[in-house]
């Protein structure tokens, strides 16, 4: 929320929210599809290892004198990809559930209730580091983040798909006889974008950094494919020799997150922030 | 609680905090137990004929079904014993109480250090006329950092660039953790600066909710100090879900010295637990697993009770 007075009205806001999603558009492109734009092997001993940057390694080589800049075209796919992969199940599974309970009027009253408390009180990154041990990498990681995300979700959208029930626009489409899953998704769904732009975009934080923890820590991604969190901890040992073998996939991972973050507070509480009520807060403060 | 009967509020905090761990105990009884292997197996490395690998299984009690070994431990839990380390041969408790300095140590300085972020990072996101201003960005950005990301920048600035502390913590044998405030600064850092951010983030709906109350609205129009409006108007009723902001707060640490011990080198209850992971010594991983739960789970009944002293709702 880059000030939302500033991007509410106004040119420089506009061009700031224009800024923003062109950063996140080449963020996501060079994270999930920077091995096109590379002829450099990855996997290949170029040079002894961590070799500070030169001429022929613009950020040097890493721990076994692989090329860091190869390793970091390549290294950020699998991390984005299970990570956006994992968000959208829990947001889908969220919008369902949600869904269905604004319809039938039952508010999910996660605020008070014993759900959250025990939502809170699981270990979820401890449980998330079992897991990813029990299971591949991004199964663990895409069930963790359901099982945390997604009653968060369902509560918020149950909560604005309820307000919206009575609404005369959802009447018309009621008398016109368009069919209850019809009417969901074409009316109902339509019209909390922004709410679920938000929650969408804190299921990816949140898988984000846990996808970084479990293959920082070597228990995700197998050690020769370059992974942005592996080549952190893979070349920490040799921060006096090349830091940048550990800066450079730090503030890729740093700008992919913060971008991301950034982007999903903006759009969705730009139509959020007239509603004194808004939802999109209470997702992140559960 | 029950619409029946009304228990004292302490007495129902302290009903659902048991309930609660129990319930929470059977989910990291279930989740270690899908946990490839076991101990045994991983131990033997195919050295062993499957009889002998039978008799060492009954040995540790690994050959019973799942809702016995479930009674056997949670039964031992609640009796205090956290039961026997399959790779080690240790009581767990032994085995946790060598670690539990370090980490209480870390965990207590990263506290010391994330609260002030959190009151820092809770005013720069703080709405003022109704807007939101740019600081939250930054607020949010920062709660968005993986640990791994803040471990490595921290420790480039401050160890590589800066020079002041080393880059990784080993403590020397038998020196308290706490008189080698150096090594603890970066660990404690890398885990305090997120958690602040993310503390200032769940905050920030409470405080607005109580900044738009009328009788805040209204004393602050009567021209009430600031100092006293915090202290006896915002304070009483942001209490409760301050105290369940911080419980989630410390949680988050104590789950991240996971990450962090591991990278900078501190033996503490965070590397056992992943060294236990890999050398599948469930016992180990459930007793931290629990320990964790036991935190929020103690926290969110002292918010509860603070709720109903302050007679203000808890949830965040």
């Amino acid at each position: 929320m880059i000030g939302l007075g500033v991007l509410g009205f106004g040119s420089a806001g506009r061009a700031l929210r224009w800024l923003l999603v062109i950063m996140l558009v080449a963020v996501l492109v060079f994270a999930l599809f920077g091995r096109c734009f590379t002829g450099l092997d990855p996997l290949a001993t170029v040079a002894r290892p961590w070799t500070p940057p030169n001429n022929n390694h613009p950020l040097g080589t890493d721990v076994l004198g692989r090329d860091v800049l190869a390793r970091l075209y390549w290294g950020g796919c699998t991390l984005t990809a299970v990570a956006l992969l994992a968000a959208a199940v829990s947001t889908a599974f969220g919008i369902a559930a949600g869904l269905w309970a604004g319809w039938s009027g039952r508010r999910i009253e996660l605020g008070v209730s014993a759900g959250a408390d025990l939502l809170l009180a699981v270990p979820a990154v401890l449980v998330g580091l079992v897991l990813a041990v029990a299971f591949p990498m991004p199964v663990a990681v895409v069930f963790a983040t359901v099982v945390a995300g997604a009653p968060l979700t369902a509560r918020v959208v149950a909560d604005v798909s309820s307000d919206s029930r009575h609404a005369t626009y959802i009447d018309v489409a009621r008398m016109r006889g368009d069919s209850l899953p019809s009417i969901l998704v074409q009316e109902v769904l339509p019209s909390h974008t922004a709410v679920i732009t938000t929650d969408y975009g804190l299921r990816v934080i949140v898988a984000l950094q846990l996808v970084a923890t479990i293959n920082a820590l070597g228990l995700g991604t197998a050690p020769p494919q370059p992974d942005w969190a592996s080549m952190i901890t893979e070349n920490y040992s040799g921060i006096g020799l090349n830091a940048a073998a550990t800066v450079a996939p730090a503030v890729a991972l740093a700008v992919l997150a913060t971008v991301v973050a950034v982007a999903a507070m903006t759009f969705g509480s730009s139509s959020l922030g007239s509603d004194p009520r808004s939802k999109a807060r209470e997702s992140v403060a559960a | 609680m029950s619409d029946g009967v009304r228990l004292h509020p302490v007495l129902a905090s302290v009903a659902r905090a048991a309930a609660l761990l129990l319930v929470v105990s059977i989910i990291v009884f279930g989740v270690t137990a899908l946990l490839p292997g076991d101990a045994v197996s991983l131990r033997a490395a195919g050295r062993m004929t499957p009889e002998e690998l039978a008799v060492l299984r009954s040995a540790a009690g690994l050959d019973a079904s799942l809702p016995a070994r479930y009674l056997t431990w949670s039964t031992g839990i609640v009796q205090g014993d956290l039961g026997t380390s399959t790779s080690t041969g240790r009581s767990v408790a032994s085995m946790l109480a060598n670690r539990l300095t370090v980490s209480t140590s870390l965990v207590a300085v990263s506290l010391v250090i994330a609260l002030p972020l959190m009151a820092l990072f809770a005013l720069l996101a703080s709405p003022a006329h109704g807007r939101r201003p740019a600081g939250s960005a930054v607020t949010t950005a920062v709660a968005a950092l993986p640990q791994i990301v803040v471990a490595a920048l921290l420790a480039t600035v401050l160890s590589g660039w800066a020079g002041l502390v080393p880059p990784v913590s080993l403590l020397p044998r038998g020196e308290s953790p706490l008189a080698r405030l150096d090594l603890l600064l970066l660990p404690a850092l890398t885990l305090a600066l997120p958690a602040g951010a993310y503390g200032a983030m769940l905050l920030r709906g409470p405080l607005v909710d109580a900044a738009a109350t009328p009788y805040i609205v209204d004393a602050r129009m009567r021209g009430v100090g600031r100092v006293r409006l915090a202290s006896s108007y915002i304070l009483p009723v942001v209490a409760a879900p301050t105290v369940r902001v911080l419980s989630l707060v410390l949680a988050g640490l104590l789950s991240g010295t996971a990450l962090v011990e591991n990278i900078f080198g501190l033996s503490g209850l965070g590397e056992l637990f992943v060294s236990s992971i890999a050398t599948r010594d469930v016992a180990v991983v459930q007793a931290i697993s629990l320990l964790a739960a036991a935190v929020v789970v103690i926290g969110m009944a002292v918010a509860d009770v603070v709720a109903a002293r302050t007679g203000r709702r808890a949830s965040v």
